[in-house]
Formats: structure tokens, sequence, C-alpha cells
């Protein structure tokens, strides 16, 4: 299928700087599966796969003129706890870091030509995309022009391979870094010149451009706030926006960087983030025109909105999934049999129904949103019949696996409501009350954020548990979810131990030539499928929504709001 | 008097002792290990946790790290945010402003809507108006503050588009836009107050109507409105003023769920967000002013009912 | 102490020695008929409370999409409607009231047990024990409630999901801020009786001081702790319901409680207003009977406490 190779092609043509288009962008877009169809409240959730997009977003605005000037506004869920890009992975931070940051690459996401989950890179502070000598080596220039914000403590200055090397580094080997395993790809990072940086790395590693672009580990902050005391409440970097005033609880205030690097952006004088904690103040606040965007809105508030806003543009993306997670190195989950019982006694449709009035994408892999990710629908039958609802099959297995009439007593772990939101716990309380069906018993065990991201998102539990995923941009990151080499993957909550899997992990690793590295993406698929080693939910769908008159704006699902910048508001 | 006053006073010293120990104690008993809420990332090895432990002092044993504590806090120094890494104490100050203004906001709708109710109820004692009132007040008190104003939030703004203005503002940057940004959160806050407040102002009324005092004066010919004005509304504020004393508490602890409603960044959201995140350099600081706050306040009432009634003596 | 204009010592109403007593619930039913209605309603509720599980329709997290579709408005079948999650409310609300007075009257007790105890104590022995324990009682009042109560279990619990651990630990945090207010007020009566004549008759002929407070004071200040009690469970009840709404409860998908009820419901406020209405309408329904019944019971037991409450 040609959807299948549209995301290697798009990175092709983007890393030859050479032929990048709408038209390209336009055919991901469209094996992007975003679902539901415009203003309509139908039930249909035909847009899967194959879909065209729906909403008036998708045509290329190119024929407006920008202008610059103006304010914009957007709605942030919670309070960034630090702003220090070495010392945090929060995706509110993100958000922020974005605006005032810059890093070697960047998402092309966020202008109507590009769908929402392409995570097709253009360059940032570099100056084209990296020279490869050999599979191991990359060799980056900086744009000439590139200078820090002309603030205290860097005041102007230009932006070197120094300031590079230190970042990186520091994200490397920093002691206090969260980054660490992340970056271990790198082996060595050198300054050529003043302008060019050579990195070397232990092992080709194919995601090179996409995790340097990505929004965890790769902002170039420089030294001297870095090492200062302000580096948590504070962002000077060589980003569009310069952060003018953070109020703790509630704002983050941005001026325009008139001496940014990449002309002729940004369009906006000022940029605001108000924190807004309470999802209903969120609804009540863009009702009022208070604010100019607001996102990720489940179909019955986007239902509200549409009504009180019918004024506002909106697009629906497919929204974050989730995925239980069990302890597959003891009993009983270690038998792949309850795990596809398990998969079989989910009634995803029902729960689809209770939490985004039947809207989502109900049968997806590890890999959300992708262009290239295939639905459950294209695996081999004998695997996505594992999705289907078939309580008779599932006590089949389950008699197979633990004996005719027994059932299992276990635990479900999961963080309260506060962060992942109602819909997170709501999805606990359905899926429990199925597998009750299938004779599996499961203790419900709330606890606090906090307390949840230490201990059990650590791997401290009985039985089974359950996240949210993130959408990962770099396609390596479904090691983190399955490795045990060297040690247990940052997120193999399952603790998946699978020699075979393992080997096709390293192997699609160091694959650059993309027809290959995606066949061995689909053996991992088919594996990862038919073993159930974490098992998927739908996802549902979460809608964004912005003034009338902004122009060039797009929803992306990668949290860096660099892209504000290529925003503008037009005379309405 | 002095001497009384000296014995109150260190008396409430002894209590806000007690209650630094306790908190000091008390947070190093939560749960969940500092370093991974430090780095709020599964992916933390030993060294970084040793680090993080130094950094915070917690090799030393309890009472050497209580000592220190409390040497910064009497020098101005509370500690720094586990995460943000902001000083403690400047965040609580900065928060300070908006919780005041929002309590006295409360106190005042409270006061509006129960100095009319309870004065008429008490007037109109047993009369068909004071049951009504009477049974109005208690129904108030029987509204969950947290409901009336997420409700005042949602339904608002579905049928009439109307919220208050987002991103709090100072009262002094722009003073309108800060009082319609607090009126809601602040009635909220203040109805079931308005109810106690209205209660007791009904009985001190019926009380200081029995007294000598004010038949005197009603025997002088003083007209009704006089004596309930300058008589009988001072001499009840002792009742008053206590219950005031007490719901002091009850105002803040409100705050705590309707500053996180309505997105105020005040001492409340401040206590709720440490407490979510486990940030207990921040939970202790805030609790901990709370506590001196509290203690103040309930010092100042006793010594506040000296003015308000002349016949209490100090012994 | 300079706050006895306030803590007037209460005259003591004795219930020992008050003869037909039907006849006297009759009268006062006549006198106070508002109160008597609440009287009955706090009892039903109680009752409900205690059958719940045999009341309610269906199971507490009984998702059940064809017996109840998502998001049906009150109707016939489904009194207060369905939730999002395919279950009935009304089931939810009566399952939901074991928490919610459960917690409540458990709080209460626990605050009177330790506030009545300790006003006993203090009323009785004076001096350096009164001043202990009014000290303590002033660092337990240092505390803003609310703060206090959110303090003890984001430290304290531990328990994932409910338990009956976690249910104790709420209503102890909860009886904590409430036990002040009683010590005080029965502080006060203890006082007023110590210095009677027969106490000092006991005292001289031996009896201990624990037997005294046993056989003397305590009987004599029941009045004022059931008063108390009364009016306080009202506030316990809304506590637990703002607790729960903050996320610090101990309620979990078969366990309900009012205010979580009201806080998990909150995603589809607007597009069901019974899932707004309902459970904040039988928390304030709660309370305003409590209080009621209290208010009532005080004029008739103890016309003097009105003052100090």
């Amino acid at each position: 299928m040609a959807e299948s190779d549209n995301y290697w092609l798009r990175r092709k043509v983007s890393r030859r700087s050479a032929l990048r288009g709408s038209a390209l962008a336009g055919m991901g877009a469209a094996t992007y599966a975003l679902v539901g169809c415009g203003d309509d409240d139908d039930d249909d959730d035909g847009g899967n796969g194959g879909g065209v997009l729906p909403t008036a977003q998708a045509s290329p605005t190119a024929a407006k003129t920008p202008v610059a000037g103006g304010s914009f506004s957007f709605q942030i869920s919670s309070n960034p706890p630090s702003l220090d890009p070495y010392t945090q992975t929060s995706f509110v931070t993100a958000y922020n870091h974005g605006l005032s940051y810059s890093k070697l690459f960047r998402f092309k996401a966020g202008t109507p030509d590009v769908a929402p989950a392409d995570n097709t890179m253009e360059t940032d502070l570099a100056s084209a995309m990296p020279e490869q000598p050999d599979p191991l080596t990359f060799i980056i220039k900086i744009k000439p022009g590139a200078k820090f914000q002309n603030v205290a403590p860097v005041n102007g200055r230009a932006v070197t391979s120094d300031d590079i090397v230190y970042a990186l580094d520091r994200y490397k080997n920093f002691e206090k870094s969260v980054h660490k395993t992340s970056l271990s790809f790198v082996d060595k990072l050198e300054k050529v010149d003043a302008g060019t940086v050579k990195i070397t790395t232990k092992l080709p590693y194919a995601d090179f451009v996409n995790y340097l672009g990505g929004n965890i580990g790769a902002w170039i902050s420089p030294k001297e706030l870095a090492e200062s005391p302000d580096a948590a409440t504070k962002m000077v970097g060589s980003g569009p926006f310069i952060l003018d005033e953070f109020k703790t609880g509630v704002s983050l205030k941005y001026k325009k960087n008139p001496d940014y690097f990449d002309k002729p952006y940004p369009y906006f004088d000022d940029v605001t983030a108000f924190v807004v904690t309470d999802q209903a103040k969120r609804v009540a606040d863009f009702s009022s025109k208070q604010v100019n965007l607001t996102w990720l809105f489940l179909p019955t508030e986007r239902d509200q909105l549409k009504k009180e806003r019918s004024d506002a543009k909106s697009e629906e993306t497919q929204g974050i999934g989730q995925y239980i997670y069990l302890r597959t190195d003891r009993p009983p989950f270690n038998d792949k049999r309850v795990r596809q019982a398990i998969s079989m006694g989910l009634n995803r449709p029902a729960i689809r129904a209770a939490i985004s009035k039947g809207e989502g994408v109900d049968e997806q892999l590890y890999h959300v949103g992708f262009p290239f990710a295939r639905q459950v629908k294209d695996l081999p039958a004998a695997q996505a019949k594992l999705w289907q609802h078939n309580i008779a099959e599932a006590k089949k297995l389950m008699a197979a696996a633990i004996g005719e009439g027994k059932t299992i007593d276990t635990t479900w772990d999961h963080a309260d409501a506060a962060i992942y939101t109602q819909a997170y716990v709501d999805t606990a309380t359905l899926a429990q009350a199925q597998l009750k069906e299938i004779g599996i018993n499961i203790k419900d065990q709330t606890a606090p954020y906090a307390q949840y991201i230490s201990t059990t998102y650590q791997g401290q539990y009985e039985g089974m548990g359950h996240s949210p995923r993130a959408v990962p941009y770099w396609l390596d990151f479904v090691t983190e979810r399955f490795t045990m080499k060297p040690a247990r993957g940052r997120i193999n909550l399952s603790y998946v131990n699978d020699p075979k899997l393992e080997d096709l992990l390293d192997k699609q690793r160091g694959q650059f030539k993309q027809e290959e590295r995606l066949q061995t993406v689909k053996q991992i698929e088919e594996l990862v499928a038919e073993e159930q080693y974490e098992i998927y939910f739908s996802t549902d769908t979460r809608t964004y929504f912005w003034d009338k008159d902004i122009e060039n704006y797009r929803p992306t699902a990668w949290f860096p709001y660099t892209h504000l910048m290529k925003t503008w508001r037009g005379k309405a | 008097m002095a001497q009384y006053l000296a014995k109150r006073l260190l008396a409430s010293l002894l209590v806000l002792f007690v209650i630094s120990i306790l908190v000091f104690v008390a947070v190093r008993a939560i749960p969940g290990d500092v370093c991974r809420i430090v780095l709020a990332t599964p992916d933390v090895d030993e060294a970084q946790c040793a680090a993080i432990r130094e950094e915070l002092g917690l090799d030393d044993n309890v009472a050497t790290q209580y000592v220190k504590y409390m040497g910064g806090v009497l020098t101005g120094d509370w500690g720094k945010q586990l995460i943000s890494k902001r000083d403690v104490w400047t965040e609580i100050r900065s928060r300070i402003p908006l919780t005041l203004e929002l309590t006295v906001l409360a106190t005042g709708f409270a006061i509006l809507i129960a100095i009319p109710i309870g004065v008429i109820s008490a007037v109109k004692q047993d009369t068909p108006i004071d049951y009504v009132l009477r049974f109005v007040s208690i129904g108030w008190l029987s509204i969950p503050g947290f409901w009336l104003g997420t409700m005042l939030i949602v339904f608002p703004g579905k049928w009439w588009g109307y919220t208050p203005p987002v991103g709090y503002v100072d009262f002094w940057e722009d003073p309108l836009k800060n009082l319609e940004q607090l009126y809601l959160p602040a009635f909220s806050l203040g109805l079931a107050l308005s109810a106690s407040l209205a209660r007791v102002m009904r009985s001190a009324m019926l009380e200081v109507f029995r007294q000598d005092y004010i038949r005197t004066a009603r025997a002088k010919g003083l007209r009704e409105y006089s004596i309930i004005v300058h008589h009988a509304l001072k001499n009840s504020m002792i009742p008053v003023i206590t219950l005031f004393g007490l719901q002091v508490g009850v105002l803040f602890g409100g705050t705590v769920v309707l500053e996180g409603i309505y997105s105020l960044p005040g001492l409340g959201l401040l206590t709720f967000q440490a407490v979510t995140i486990k940030d207990y350099p921040q939970v202790q600081g805030v609790v901990l002013f709370f506590a001196a706050v509290l203690v103040t306040i309930n010092l100042l009432v006793d010594l506040s009912y000296a003015w308000f009634d002349p016949r209490i003596r100090y012994s | 102490m300079a706050t006895q204009a306030v803590t007037n010592p209460v005259p003591v109403a004795d219930l020992r020695r008050r003869p037909g007593r039907s006849a006297s619930l009759r009268r006062i039913a006549r006198k106070k008929p508002v109160g008597a209605i609440a009287a009955v309603i706090c009892l039903l509720l109680i009752l409900i409370a205690i059958s719940a599980d045999l009341l309610a329709p269906q199971g507490a997290n009984q998702i059940d999409p064809l017996k109840n579709p998502r998001l049906l408005s009150p109707s016939l079948s489904h009194p207060f409607g369905t939730d999002n999650l395919f279950r009935d409310v009304f089931t939810r609300i009566v399952i939901g009231s074991r928490i919610s007075l459960g917690v409540g009257f458990t709080a209460v007790f626990i605050g009177t047990v330790i506030g009545a105890s300790l006003g006993i104590v203090s009323g009785y022995f004076r001096g350096k024990t009164d001043l202990v324990v009014s000290r303590a009682m002033e660092v337990v009042l240092g505390f803003p409630p609310l703060v206090l109560a959110i303090f003890i279990l984001a430290i304290f619990n531990t328990s994932k999901g409910y338990s009956f651990r976690s249910f104790l630990l709420l209503s102890f945090a909860i009886g904590v801020i409430i036990a002040p207010t009683t010590a005080r007020i029965v502080r006060g009566s203890a006082l007023s009786i110590r210095n009677l004549q027969y106490v000092e008759a006991a005292e001289s002929i031996g009896n201990t001081s624990f037997g005294i407070m046993r056989r003397h004071v305590l009987p004599n200040v029941v009045a004022p702790i059931i008063v108390i009690a009364s009016i306080q469970i009202g506030n316990a009840i809304l506590a637990e319901a703002a607790l729960s709404f903050l996320g610090l409860g101990i309620s979990d998908a078969y366990h309900p409680s009012w205010g979580t009820m009201l806080q998990e419901g909150r995603p589809v406020w607007l597009e069901a207003w019974w899932m707004s209405v309902i459970p904040g309408a039988a928390i304030a329904f709660a309370v305003l009977s409590f209080n009621l019944f209290g208010d009532a019971l005080r004029d008739v037991l103890d016309p003097r406490l009105r003052q100090s409450s």
C-alpha cells in the first residue's frame, strides 16, 4: 500500500531539502486517520484509514498574505513545574520550551499543509539536514545568523557549536539530567569549527534527526542560564518568543523576539499561555472568547463548544490511547493465552461509546497515529481477531490456560484523574467490569498521581495497570517499551523479555533504508500483537478550537509550540 | 492586662512550636521516594538520588534537620521547592494578597447577608419571617461551597457565555477586573459563613435585648433603630467575633477548593498543588504559615473581647 | 480563663429523670414540627445507608449498556437517570450514602469521643490538665480544618481505593477537626458540675476521679454532647464531600460517595444536568436534614447552647 511508504518518502524528501510541498503532506494527511466528520454528531466512525481529511483547514491557505502584529493566547492545563529542559520531561513545559528555545531540527507540523501526527522534521538551528559521511557520523552546520535572544545573561550573542556541544553533553552527562538513557546512542560530541558540530553515534542510529528535533532532551539552553539559579523559572534561548513574565499558576507571557534568526517569523507581537487547571473553566474561557486557542476536548465538550462558538475553527485529532501493562514475567500473565483472553474480553466499542461518543480509532498498535502505522484490521487475521470482543473465545483461552471454571484474582494500579483526566479513570472502571465476565476479578487500586509516577510507573506493581501512551515521534521509542538489554527499558512496564523481539529492535534501529526498516517494524507489530505484551485500548478524538481570524495554524500531536511563530491574525 | 498579654503571647508561641514539630515530623512520613518525586521520571539511578538527598539535607538526623529548618524559617529562609527550586517563602508571600482578598470579600458577602437577616430575625422573633429566614440560612449552610462554585462557572457559561476574565490580575493592577475574577468564588465561600453568622447574630441580639441596659434604653424612650444600632449590635459582637475566629480557618480551607476551581493562584491552590506533587518543603511551609496566621488571629480574637465588652477583666 | 464570657457554664439538663418519654416526644413534635420532620428524614437516611445494598435496584458498579444506556435523563425506570459509564445514578446515590453518611457519623463519633473525654477531663481536673488540654486543642485549631484533613490524608492514606483502614483514617481526619468544638463546650458544662456540692461529697467519701467523672459528670453533660454531635454531623458530611471532590476521598467504583460522584461526573455536566444536580442535591439535602434536626434538638435539650456553636 502506498500509505505504508509515505512517512519514509517524506522523510527522504525532507532530508534532501527538496520538493517540500503540500502535495506529499496532503497524502500523509489522508492516511492519518482523523475521525468524525465535520459538524455532524453521527456515530459513524468510518473515517478510519483512507478517509479524506474532513475539515476545511486541510486545504493549504498559501494564498493569504501574513499580517504581522497582534496578540495571541492559549491555555495549558497545568502549571509547568520547572522550565529547566535538562531536568524535565513534562509535556506542559515542552509546549513552552518551543516558544523560547530552538533545537537543531523541529517538527514541520503546525501549519495547514501538515497533518497533526506527521513527524516530518525541518531544520531549526541547523542550516541543513546532517551530512553523513558514514553510518556513525553526523555533521551539522548551524545557520549563520543564529543568535540568542537579546536578554541577560546572553544578551544576543551568537549560537555557536560550543552551545550545541554543551547542551547535548549536559543532557547526556549532567548528574541530574533525566535524558541520559535516551541519548545513550551518542558516543562523541565534537566542535569542528564555530559553526559546525560533528556527532558520532555508538551504533548506526536511524532516528538521529527525529530525536534531536523532538521535544525532550534536545533544547539548546545556554550555559549561562543552565547553570544559574534561575534555570527552573526562566527561559532564554534562541527561539521566536522571549519569555517576559512567568506568573506561577497564572500565565506565561511572551513577546516577539525581534532578532529571531528565522525571518520573517514570528508574526505575533505577544503570546500568552494561561494556566487553567479546571476543564470546565477551560471550556468556559473559550466560550466567552477570552482565549484564542484551546485544545484536547472530548466529543461532549466539543459539541458544546461548537454550539457556543459556531464562529470558531476547529479540528478533531486522534486522541491519546491507553494501554494495559501486566506482569508478563510471572503467572498468570506469563501465559500468552491469558493476555489474549484479556484483549478479547475487552469491549472496546462500549468504552468508546461511554467516553467519546463512540468516536475514535478503535484498533491500533503501539505506533498510535503515525501515517504508516498499521491498524489492526491490516494485521494477519489470526492476530486481528484478538481485538474483537469475543467472550466465548476468551473464556476458552482462559480455561486452557488456568483450568476450566477457574478465575484469576489480581490488582489493577492506576493514577487518579488529577493529571490524566477522568476519561482515563473511567476506562479502567469499564474495562475491569468487562474482564470480570471472563473470570478475571480485579481489585482497583487508584493512587494519587505523584505516588503513581514514583511507584507503579517505575514498575512497582503486582498484577496489572494502565497508562496513557504518548505519540512517539521517533520510531526507536518502542525499544524503551520492550527491551531488557542491558536493563529493563524505561517504560517496559510489562517486563517483556523476549530475545526474538530484542533482535528485531536491534535490527530496526540501524536501518537507514526506509523500506527495510518498515519491514522490521511490521514484524515487531505482528509479534507484539500475537503476544499481547501490552493490551491496547482504542484512541478517542480530541478537538482543537481556535479563533476564526487566526491563519496558518493547525493542531499537532507534538508538544512544542514553536510553530505558533508561523501563525498570524488576519484582518477579519 | 500586660501580664495577661504576655502569658497569652507565650502560650501562642508554645502552640506554634508544637505545630511546627508536628508538621515537620509528619511531612517526613510522606510515602514515596523523594528523588523520584524530584526527577519525575522512571529513569533514575542511585547516584542521582544520593546527590538529591544530600542537597536536601536528608542524611542528617531529624532533630538536626529540624533545628536547621527552624533556624532558616526564623531568618527568612524557608527552603526551596522540590522541583521548580523556587523559594518557598517568596512563593507564599506572593500569594498572600489574593487569599487575603478572597477571604475578606467572602467575609464581606457573609456580613452583608447575615446582619440584616440576623437583626430582622431577632427583632421579629418567633414570627413567620423569623422562621423563614432561619430556614433559609440553615439551607445555605447545607450547600457545599465547591458545588456552588463549580455550578457558577459551568451554567452561566453554558446559558449566557459568561465567565469571569481569564488570567488573574492583581487588585492594584486592575481593580475592576480583579473583582470580577473574585466575586463568584468569594460568594461561594461566604455563603455558608453568612448562615452561621446570621444564626449567631440572631441569638446574640436576643440575648442583648434581655439585658438591663437595653431595657433602660427603651425606658429612656430611645428609638428602636437607635437601640439596635448603638447598643444591641455592638454588644452582640463578641459571639460574632468568636465565631469569626473559628471560621477563618474554615475560610482558608475553602480557598483550597475554590482557588483550584477558579484557577486563582493563592495560598489554597499552592497548598493543593504542593500536596498533589508531594512538594514537601512547600507543603510544610504553607501549612506552617496558615498555622501562624490562625494562631495570631485566635490571639487577637481573645484580646478583642476587652474592646467589645469592658466588663471582661483579665486575671 | 479570659474567655469565660463566651463559654459560660451551661445549665444542666439531666436526661435520666425525665418521665413519660413518648409523651414528651409527642409534645416536642407538636412544638417543633420542622425539627420533627427533619428527625424522621434523618432516621430514614440512616436506614437507607444501613440497608443500601437491599434498597439499591442494581449493584454500585453494575455497568450494563443494555439496561442503563448512557446518560438517560431521569425517568420512571431510572429516577435519577444514568451516568456516562452505563450505571444507574439512583443506585449509586443510595449506595453512596454509605460512605457519605457513614464517614460523617464515624467522624462525629470519633470527634465526640475525643472531644468529650478531653472536655470532661479538663473541666474536672482544671488547673494544669486544663491548660495542657486547652493548648492541645489550640494546636488543632491552628490548622485550617480542611487543610489539616488534607495533610493527614496525603501523608497517611496509602490505601489505593476503598479499604476499611482508609475509611477509619478519613473519619479520623475529619473527627480531629471536629473535636476541639466538642471539647470546648463539654469542658464548660463539666466545669459547672465540678463546682456542685455532690461532686465534692463524692470526692470526700473517697471515690476515684475516674469513678466520679463516669458516674456524676458524664451523665450530666450528655445533653450538650448529643446536641453538639448532632449539629456536627452536617459539617462532617460536607467535609467528606469536599475531600472526595478534591480526589482525597476513599471511594472507588464499587464504593461511591456523593462528593466523588460530583467530581467524576464533571466531564458530562454540560451534557447531563442531573449529573451535577443530583449528587449535589443529595449532599445538601442530607446536610440540611441533619442541621434542622440538630437545631431543633438543641432548642429542646439545651437552649443556651445556641449561642456558642
